[in-house]
Formats: C-alpha cells, structure tokens, sequence
C-alpha cells in the first residue's frame, strides 16, 4: 500500500512539474511583450504556488505564505525602504493600491500604478495555479489548459515579435507527457488497478518512447510550407485600418522595422489627402542600421534634435538642390492622425499646423509636433517647399568621400553585419564595377533588379530564417519582393561598394482624385502608398533618393548640367526633367493603388485574372462577406444548440407518415436521442428498464416504462413492430412533446 | 410479474426467511437452472432454513451432508455392504443420492471428499464400485463456507468453484428484519407448517421449460463482450472461461423465467453477473493485496460495456 502511494505521489509530483513548466510558456512572452521586468519573481511565485498545491498544505498556511512572498516582492520591486520597516512602505503601498482601484473602477485601466498591476498579476497567477492544481488533482484532467496554451503561444507568435518556434516545442512534449500521466493516474483511479511499479513501467516506458518518436520523427520529417499566406496583415487590415504605429503593425506606417519580410494584403484605409502641384514623396524617417533581419536606429537618444515654429524656416536640409527653384506649397488633410508629420523632399516652411513646436529628431529624421509638452497629431498642416533637382555634374564628380574620408562621421550609413553573406558583397562588386563614379554605381545598382528577373510581389514572400539574410534571401533565393526587400538590398549593396546610404520610410506620392480651381492636383494617400526607399550621400549635394523598386518612380530631377557648375544651372531646363518625370507618375500610381511598401494588395501590377478580380471583389466586400457568413454561422449554431426544440415537432411530423417495419425502432431510438438532447442522459452501461424508470421519475408518467416495455420485446423477443406501433404512438409522442416543454 | 407458481414457491421462502427475497430468487434460478450454489456466510444466519425451506416448497427430498475433516468420500456417496441373507453387496446411498442437498462447510474436508461432491455435482451421477449410479433429478446441492475460519480448511480449489453456478452471500438481516424472525420464532419454527406448493413434476418441467427462454443475439453478444472483458482486465490473472459465459445465459433464462418473461433482457444479465462471474475470476495477486474484491472487478467491468439497445447490424 505504502509503495503505491509513493509511486501516487511521484507520479503527480511529475505532474505538478510539468504544469509548472506549462505555466512558464505562458510567462516566458510577457518579459518580451510588455514592460515587465523581474518576470523571474512571477516563474517563482507560480512554482511556489504548485508546490504548495502539491504539499497538500493548509490554505491558511499557504495563504500566508504567498501573500507574504507577494508583499516581499511588490516591496522589493517598488520601495527602497527594507522589508521591515513597514510603517514607511506599507501606507504607500496601500494608497497606491487604492488609487490604483479607483481608477480601474473609472475604467482609467492606463493610469493605474505599476505597483497595482504587478498584485494583480499575482492574483492572476494564484488563481491560474489553483486552477491547475484542481485539473491535476480533481479532475486529473488538463487537455483544456494544454489547447489553451497551444493557442496562446501560436497566437503570440502569429500576432506579436515573439518566437513561439521553441516554446511550441517544449508545451507539445510536456503537454502529452502530461496528458499520458494524467490519463494512467485516471485509470488507476477509476479501474482501481493496483499501482505497482511494474504496472506503471509498462504505461510510462511506452508513453516516453512515444513522445520521443513522435518529436523526433517531427525534427526529421520535412516540413511544408503554410498553406494560408500570414492571416495578420488582413486582419489588422480589416480591424482598424492598421498602421497605429504601435510597434507590431506592418501595415502602412509602423515604427518597428527590425525584422522584415513577411506577405502583405492591401489596405486602402486613407492616411491623408494632399493638395499640391506634383506627386510627390513624403518622407516619415530613415534608419540606418541592417541587423540582417531588418532595420533600427543606431542612435540611443532620440526625441532630441532641433525645433520649430509655424512659418519659420525649417532647421535642416537634406541636400543642397537648384536654391532658385520655386517654392510651391502643400496642404495636407490628415485622415489617420500621427504624432509625427510627413514631409517633402525639401521643406522650407511649414505655413499652418495646430500645434506649438516641431522638434527634427536627429535621431531618425523624424518631425514630431508638440503641444506644449505632449506629442499630438495634426489634422491639417501646410508645407511650403521646393521640388528637389540635383545636379548631374555634381552627382557624377563623387567618387569617394572627400573631405570627410576617415572622419568617421559617415560610418553609421556604412554599416553592415557582419553576417553579411560574402556573395552580397561579390554582387554589389560585379554590379558596378564597370563605373567608376558614385551616382553611375547607384544608378546600376537601382535598375540591376529591373534588369533582371526580379518581380514585384507582394504575396508568399517569407521572413528570413534562422541565420538567414534578409537581403540575401532576396537577391539569391527568392528574388521576389516589395519596396522593403528593393530598398534593403540597394543600401546593403551601395555600403558593400563604400557608398554611404540609408533606408528611408514614408509615402509616395498617392493617387489623383481630383483638381482644385487653380489648377492643383488632390492626391489621396492610403496606407497602400506606404513605402520605402533609398538614399544615397553626396558629400557635395548631401542625401540624393534612389528608387530601386520595380514599377516606382520617384520624381526627383536631375539637372542635366553637363557643364562643372553644380546646383545653381539653368532653371529653364529645370521643367523639362521634370515634366518627364511626372509623365510617369501616373504610371506608378496606378501600381501604388495596387501595390507598395507595407499596404499593399494581391495583384501587385501584373494582369487581373479573374481569381484576382473575384480576390479583390471580396476584400472590397469583405465586411459584408463576413458578417453574413458571421449571420449564417450563428443561424446554424442557434438552431443546432435549440435543436430539441424544434427537433419533435419535425419527428413527429416524420413519424406521423412513416408506416414500415422497422418504424417503431426507429421512433423509438430517436426518443432516446430527444431525450438525451433534453438532458435526460442514458449512460452507456444503464438498461433501457433502468433509464425508462428514470424519465418516468421525471415527467411522472408511466409512458416510457410502458414504451419501452414494448420495445424490449421488439428488440430482445424478435416481435413484430407494425401493429404495436399503431397502438403506442400516442404514447411515444406524448413524450416526444413533453421534451418541449 | 412473476411467474405464478414461482412467485408461491418464493412466497413459501419468504414466510420462513425475512427479508431474503434476493437469496430466495437466485436460489430458485440455481435451481431452474439445474445449477448449484455455493453460499459464504457467517453460521447462523439461516443457510440452513433456506435451504430446507427450498425443499420443502418444491416437495422434494432434502438431505444434509456436514463435512467434517474426518468425513470419507464413501460418508458422502454412500458404500456398498455385503448383505449375507443374499450372498451379495448392497448399495447403501450416501446424503448424495438426495434432491436437494445441502452441504455444510464444505471447505471443512479434504480435498478427496470434497471432489466426490463435486463430481456428483458436474457428471450428475456417482460411481460406486464400478457401478455408475445416476443420482435422482432434480439434483441440487447448495454448499455452504465459512469465510472467518481459515485453520484446518481446505479451500476449494479455484477450479472447482466453476462447478457451481453461482456464489452468494446472505448477510445479516436489517434490525426491522431481525425484531420480525424475533416474533415468528417465538412460538414454533415456521418452518414446519411449510407445505410443498409444486410437485417435483412440475418443477421438472419448468427446468425444461427454462430452456425454450428466448435470448436474443443482441443479449448473447452482450454476456460474451462482459466474460471477454474479465480476461483483458488489467487486475485479473484468469478471466471468465466460456463455460462461465454458459452459465450466465442459463441463469439469466431462469432469472427471466422467474419474473414471468420469455426472454431475457439485460437487465437480467447486469443483476445476474457479479453473481455469475465473481467466484470464475482469479484477481492479481497484487489486486488482491490492495484489498480489491472480484465482485468490484465485475462491477466496473458492467459499468463499461455499453448495453445493446439497438438490433445488431449485420
């Protein structure tokens, strides 16, 4: 007896273990996720807890001992005073608690203190750990906590930067483990088979092997790629027109760049309308650091840089472009408000804007518009500006660095990883190696992707893998892409060659969808327009944009000044340039409508087929196809879930023609199934004289007993069933109708 | 519901014995169905009257063998005697050559004399000299062990307690019970005033009659799926044999008969099988150390079988 019990209690004190570490997958994302810090207190408290579940110990006890350890820690975390010194913590602790609970009874969930929020975690946590300890103890059960976290963690890792690869992993091995224990354990209980040891061996011996086959065989087996493209992108789209900029948004404008790649779905939720002369590009920021996966900012600081009012002069300069070119100005109507303000390629004032000051981060070029001390969004502002024209001659002349060579101050727009696959490198050599100044190689580098088989696509494009480059995947493997992979590889290839360039975010130019009176065009920009692109540092012009993705045209113009003048050249010619590029440009905004950066959609600028028009039909009516398959889905479970409601009444009706041999049995059988819809359930073991009893218990009646009298002797005395069924079916839909009741 | 001249004979019991309208109805299954009972119980808790009374109810010649340690296998079957007024051995019959007989403390004896029983029981006749001897139908033995004493018995062994149909228990009667045999005894033994309610005939060719019960496929499929369930269950080392699986069928017939019905149903399967199948099942030994009794085994085993409810689909 006492060996049994010994192998009882190992066997679930394996079991609080492995629960243990089922509930460590779900703290292990809240480190990465959220700004919890000391996640390792939370992992404690949580094996704290299971063990006091598994010691059996005194809820009084044990109650003492966690609030004690919580107390411990929301002290240590939040207070410098030391642990015994209560009367200076304690009332601190207790007013931040209670402040905390008034704002969350005003649903002010933000503002509630961290103090607050790391107690109710632990409760949480308390609870969670209660809840395991009754699925492993009571109900020797835990298949619902294991999906559950199944899901959680795959949904992590579908709709957050958590890597859920590993972690999925570790839950499917410890969950069956689990589930195999729990299951002997169960059996043991129910069969009341005897726990020796050789008992449990033969179940645990072939239960290990079966995991470890199984997970093996999975590490082995090949694996095929996901059938479905990445279901985030569309949903966020659907959501909430996307591109809130919090940071796991690829969609239209996002802040989070670090790991790219990944398929993209349009969305043509509107971000601005602009009302200006030209199509235009509309800068956000640039990065400049390539991790191999993605890009960020190489500066620790930002939010520092210089401000500026309304009307003054902006405080910065890209490049330095044809200073008598026309000011033109921009208005932009703002749809989907953000803290920071897109601007032209050379800005000189802003005109209008409701806010106090702009401050130019330095950091990432970002322009942030403050009301006082507080970040806001415009809904309108006015831009005054120049169209940028660059001088050829200048743009040819460089050839290196000049005066800033071994300054080290370009460095940052020269970095690379060090990861960086060699053949990168071999390739941005043998692209422009048959030029010799910076702006041909440029040039060679931005139409080598047009000039080869590179296509534009936006669909089953995939994220680098583990070790992967995100630019080498690009220009070796999969050689399809969107504005992200162009751009990214056209800055890693002009870096390899000693070219300083960086990666720059923001919108193209969007579509025309109306004139005003005095002849300006009004373009709409929707989070389809988002985009990326390149440039590229002159030391005597400063940063030139490159357009390496295929089917986009930026509307710079280069002066073609073939005399050694720079930038201050004839300004007659300065239209002709221009006026070329802009024929272009409706070209690309056809495709932008169809395709860019991180909006996006499915045909991406080749022709409509008709799954695509049917594609595009559905998305544009996508709201209506779901809800009404919504309505559907919901009319069908309604109905299943009433079923015995309106089931006799078609049974009945059924019945009531229905005159063969085999009638009787089978009214009768689906009574059975009537009742058990209703609630009355027959157990697999329980007779049908012992279960008729029971419902006539309920209904008071004698009619099932007398019912089913007559069908035991259909069924076990082989008797005819047409002339007794003429004679019982009153009785049978008797009962049948006081299931509806 | 009962079948009416079954429901007298049950009556006849009930008058002597309180409160045993269960030990009452399977002994009249035991003996519809020609099989024997082996009965454990405590002494004094009216074994012995049941018994007596079956007999007397039935008019039927009711013997009783106590074994003894001592008690020959001849004491049982009885012995030929040389008879000088006629030259010749004469064939004296032993408690044996009874209708109904009850055999007291049978694991009292040795193993010898406990197997001249047993084979009277299985063949349904006895040799002697030579000489096979068919014993007088009906031919019923009910035995009886005594579960508390364990010193000087030999049990029977695990094979033999096949021959019987089925193992039951008395139990104690309840207080209300017990107050009521107070009041009847108090005068003279009930038992006495008891008058045969059947012929021998008669309760003959119910025992044919028993036969002719109908049971369904359905059923039979339902006894084979419990007896092949007892030999894959994890706690036993020797499940029910085929010959267990007959003895189910046949009693359930008789339990059917006895409640006035021509077929049987499962329900007369699911009362009828702990007492069936108990004592045909040997458990683990280290089942029978965590204290698990076969009828539990039997219990679970019922509890997990779904019960047919439907025509068989061929």
């Amino acid at each position: 007896m006492s060996k049994s019990s010994g192998w009882n209690k190992s066997l679930s004190f394996v079991l609080y273990v492995l629960s243990f570490f089922l509930l460590w997958e779900w703290l292990r994302p809240v480190e990465q996720l959220t700004d919890t810090s000391f996640v390792i207190y939370f992992v404690l408290f949580a094996g704290l807890s299971l063990g006091l579940h598994f010691l059996g110990v005194n809820w009084k006890l044990s109650g003492t001992v966690k609030i004690l350890f919580i107390f411990i820690v929301l002290q240590r975390l939040y207070f410098d005073a030391s642990f015994l010194e209560v009367s200076t913590w304690l009332p601190a602790l207790a007013v931040s608690i209670w402040e905390s609970l008034i704002l969350t009874v005003q649903q002010d969930w933000n503002a509630v203190s961290n103090v607050y929020r790391s107690l109710l975690f632990f409760v949480l946590l308390w609870l969670t750990a209660y809840l395991l300890h009754y699925w492993i103890a009571v109900r020797k059960q835990l298949f619902l906590f294991y999906v559950f976290t199944v899901f959680y963690v795959a949904l992590l890792d579908t709709f957050s930067p958590y890597d859920g690869q590993y972690s999925i992993v570790r839950i499917i091995l410890i969950g069956f483990l689990s589930m195999g224990l729990l299951t002997l354990q169960r059996l043991l209980d129910q069969e009341r088979l005897s726990q020796s040891s050789h008992q449990i061996q033969k179940w645990i011996i072939p239960l290990v092997l079966m995991v470890a086959f199984s997970s093996v065989a999975a590490y082995a087996a090949p694996k095929a790629e996901p059938i479905w493209p990445d279901p985030v992108p569309f949903i966020q789209s659907f959501s909430d027109g996307s591109g809130s900029g919090s940071g796991v948004n690829r969609l239209g404008y996002g802040v989070d760049d670090s790991s790219l790649g990944g398929s993209f779905i349009g969305d043509d939720t509107k971000v601005f309308d602009v009302v200006t002369e030209d199509s235009q590009y509309w800068r956000i920021e640039m990065k400049d650091v390539y991790t191999g996966k993605g890009w960020e900012n190489s500066a620790s600081v930002t939010g520092e840089g210089p401000g500026f009012g309304l009307e003054e002069e902006v405080p910065f300069r890209l490049s330095r472009i044809n200073e008598e070119s026309e000011e033109v100005t921009a208005v932009l109507d703002i749809s989907l408000e953000y803290n920071h303000l897109v601007y032209p390629y050379h800005p000189v004032r802003l005109e209008s804007g409701d806010a106090d000051e702009f401050i130019y981060d330095l950091a990432n070029e970002k322009i942030t518009s403050f009301s006082g001390e507080e970040e806001i969004g415009l809904e309108s502002y006015e831009w005054t500006y120049k169209e940028p024209q660059y001088s050829l001659t200048a743009l040819r002349e460089t050839t290196d660095l000049g005066d800033l060579e071994g300054t080290g101050e370009m460095d940052q727009y020269l970095q690379l990883p060090d990861e960086l696959p060699e053949r990168v490198s071999a390739l941005a050599e043998e692209i422009t190696a048959d030029h010799d100044n910076w702006y041909d190689k440029a040039n060679a580098i931005e139409s080598y992707f047009s000039q080869n088989a590179f296509t534009y696509d936006q669909s089953d494009i995939p994220v680098p893998g583990e070790g992967q480059d995100y630019v080498d995947q690009f220009l070796f493997e999969t050689q399809r892409g969107y504005c992200d992979n162009f751009s990214t590889s056209m800055v890693v290839m002009l870096r390899a060659v000693d070219i300083p360039a960086r990666w720059v975010k923001g919108y193209t130019g969007g579509e025309v969808v109306g004139q005003t009176e005095d002849g300006l065009n009004e373009y709409e920009v929707t989070n389809n327009n988002a985009h990326s692109w390149v440039e590229v540092y002159f030391p005597s012009l400063g940063w030139v944009p490159f357009e390496p993705t295929i089917g986009f045209t930026n509307n710079v113009s280069v002066d073609y000044d073939l005399t050694t003048e720079n930038e201050e050249s004839d300004e007659e010619e300065t239209p002709v340039p221009e006026e070329e590029e802009n024929e272009e440009t409706p070209a690309p905004i056809q495709d932008e409508e169809v395709t860019d950066e991180e909006g996006a959609d499915e045909n991406g600028g080749t022709s409509a087929s008709f799954w695509q028009r049917v594609q595009t039909a559905l998305s544009e009516n996508i709201g209506m196809v779901l809800l009404s398959g919504a309505a559907l889905l919901l009319a069908g479970v309604l109905l299943f879930r009433m079923r015995f409601r309106w089931m006799p009444r078609m049974l009945i009706l059924y019945y009531s023609v229905k005159k063969d041999d085999e009638t009787f049995s089978k009214a009768y059988l689906s009574l059975l199934k009537q009742l058990h819809r209703f609630g009355l359930k027959r157990n697999e073991d329980q007779t049908l004289r012992a279960y008729a009893k029971e419902v006539d218990r309920f209904f008071s009646t004698k009619e099932m007993s007398h019912l089913t009298s007559q069908y035991e002797r259909i069924l076990y005395r082989k008797e005819g069933q047409q002339e007794k069924w003429q004679d019982m079916r009153e009785l049978w839909e008797n009962l049948i109708k006081r299931t509806t009741g | 519901m009962y079948h009416p001249k079954l429901e007298i004979i049950l009556q006849n019991i009930e008058h002597v014995m309180i409160g045993k309208r269960n030990v009452a109805e399977l002994s009249v299954v035991a003996l519809l169905a020609q099989g024997h009972i082996l009965l454990e119980d405590v002494p004094g808790v009216g074994k012995t009257m049941m018994v007596r009374a079956l007999a007397k109810s039935v008019g039927a010649n009711f013997t009783r063998i106590q074994f003894t340690p001592d008690l020959l296998p001849s004491d049982v079957i009885g012995v030929s005697i040389y008879n000088p007024k006629e030259m010749e051995f004469q064939f004296r019959g032993g408690p044996i050559m009874g209708n109904i007989i009850l055999a007291d403390e049978i694991n009292r004896t040795s193993p010898k004399t406990q197997s001249a029983l047993l084979e009277g029981m299985e063949e349904g006749s006895v040799t002697v000299d030579g000489v096979t001897r068919v014993l007088e139908k009906p031919f019923f033995v009910m035995a009886t062990q005594n579960p508390i004493e364990y010193e000087g018995t030999y049990p029977l062994p695990e094979a033999q307690l096949d021959r019987f149909l089925l193992k039951m228990k008395m139990g104690y009667p309840t207080a209300e019970e017990e107050m009521e045999v107070l009041n009847r005894l108090q005068h003279a033994p009930p038992i006495d005033e008891l008058q045969p309610v059947i012929s021998l005939e008669e309760l003959k060719q119910l025992q044919r009659e028993v036969r002719e019960i109908l049971v369904d496929d359905t059923i039979k499929s339902y006894i084979v799926d419990l007896a092949g369930k007892t030999r894959s269950h994890a706690n036993v080392y020797l499940g029910v044999s085929p010959r267990g699986s007959i003895a189910l069928m046949k009693a359930c017939q008789a339990y059917a008969m006895l409640h006035g019905r021509d077929y049987v149903v499962p329900d007369d399967v699911q009362f009828l099988a702990p007492y069936i199948f108990s004592h045909r099942i040997i458990l683990k030994s280290e089942a029978k150390y965590e204290g698990i009794q076969p009828e539990d085994v039997i219990e679970r085993i019922v509890a997990r079988t779904r019960v047919p409810v439907q025509r068989l689909v061929k």
